[in-house]
């Protein structure tokens, strides 16, 4: 099937900082990400939401 | 006064600085964290702890650092908020023109979502670590920042860092309620401590930045009302803040290392405050009297001086009642 879609006439290549910026960003992300969900879950084992077992 | 900021063209120029053609923002994960005022964020942490420790009852250790941890957040989340709305300005004083968007690393629509996802975050976080008095109180304080202060009083009336000031006070009573879960007259001191303490510390610095809030028509008290009426009002809240300072000895809250410790640490603030009032800060300098030019330079630096040392009050006033309560 064909797909109609403009041109990307207006395109910029992103420049090394741009990348490095970029990619620092998403690395901070995901460390920030994994971190909030290890916070979540031991504030909510030690706030008794979730159960200790152990 | 606000410009179109939010709909900004890639190409155009804001405040000489040109946003990057590509499209891919330049932020980087330090101008994210810059965006949440991080010396304001130490401040906001310090007193949160204090208001932990100085109430009655205990908390899990984990939960009190998740609870300070979520405090801290919420008031980053704040301050991105607050340089979202305020782009504008920021870009034209000297004091706040390196921040991340008016130095073109990132658009104000990244700082605008940034703020209200770690805003979300902290008080559901806070809400599950402590309780929903803290939550609660979190939450509203979040909004006074930006709805009250910055997007309401700020930009109309020179009385905005006053009652704006009680958004800066509300740390010590959400530290309080994370343990305690209520407000009680104790934790209103903590915040009545921050709140008069708040006047004499901005008017401080405003006397000797006067030009550049005028230069963005933000009304602060010197630029509406004068350096005369500043000065006094200096001196009025700091007498006040000497009074507010005293309730803890006798409500309970402090013994007596507060006692011995607090009285000097006032009195330094009193006199300082008074060297100001005294002064020819926030002047204008007569161009052809010598004298009048030191008289105001003299004058600015009494004004720098008390603003660096509220500061230090702060920070030692709150650290007093907190060892003290660790202590004894």
């Amino acid at each position: 099937m064909r797909e109609y879609r403009d041109k990307p006439t207006k395109f910029h290549k992103p420049s090394k900082d741009e990348l490095d910026a970029r990619r620092k960003r998403n690395v901070a992300m995901a460390i920030g990400l994994s971190l909030f969900m290890v916070f979540v879950f031991i504030t909510m084992v030690s706030s008794g939401i979730i159960p200790n077992v152990s | 006064m606000r410009s179109n900021i939010n709909n900004i063209d890639p190409k155009v120029t804001f405040n000489d600085v040109a946003f990057n053609t590509s499209g891919i923002s330049l932020a980087r994960p330090s101008d994210f964290f810059a965006l949440m005022k991080p010396r304001v964020m130490s401040l906001v942490v310090f007193t949160a702890w204090a208001g932990l420790v100085l109430a009655p009852g205990s908390m899990p250790l984990w939960n009190a650092f998740a609870s300070i941890l979520c405090i801290a957040a919420g008031a980053g989340a704040s301050g991105a908020l607050n340089m979202w709305y305020d782009a504008d300005i920021d870009a034209e004083m000297s004091r706040t023109k390196k921040r991340p968007i008016p130095q073109g690393k990132m658009r104000p629509r990244a700082a605008l979502g940034f703020g209200v996802l770690v805003s979300l975050a902290s008080v559901w976080m806070l809400y599950i670590a402590s309780n929903l008095v803290a939550a609660a109180l979190l939450a509203f304080t979040i909004f006074f920042y930006l709805v009250i202060y910055t997007i309401w009083l700020k930009r109309r009336t020179p009385q905005n860092i006053v009652i704006g000031g009680a958004a800066g006070a509300f740390p010590p009573m959400i530290g309080w309620a994370a343990v305690t879960g209520d407000i009680s007259f104790n934790s209103v001191i903590l915040f009545l401590l921050i709140f008069i303490w708040t006047p004499p510390h901005f008017w401080a610095l405003a006397l000797y930045k006067t030009i550049d809030y005028a230069k963005v028509g933000i009304p602060m008290m010197p630029n509406v009302k004068g350096p005369v009426s500043t000065r006094n009002q200096i001196m009025i809240y700091s007498l006040a803040l000497f009074v507010i300072a005293t309730i803890p000895m006798f409500s309970g809250l402090a013994g007596d290392l507060y006692a011995i410790c607090s009285i000097p640490l006032n009195l330094a603030f009193v006199t300082l405050a008074f060297k100001v009032w005294r002064s020819q800060a926030g002047g204008i300098p007569n161009k052809n009297s010598e004298t009048s030019l030191y008289a105001v330079k003299s004058g600015d630096r009494a004004a720098r001086n008390l603003f660096a040392y509220s500061i230090v009050y702060l920070f030692a006033i709150f650290g007093v009642l907190a060892a003290e309560a660790l202590l004894v």
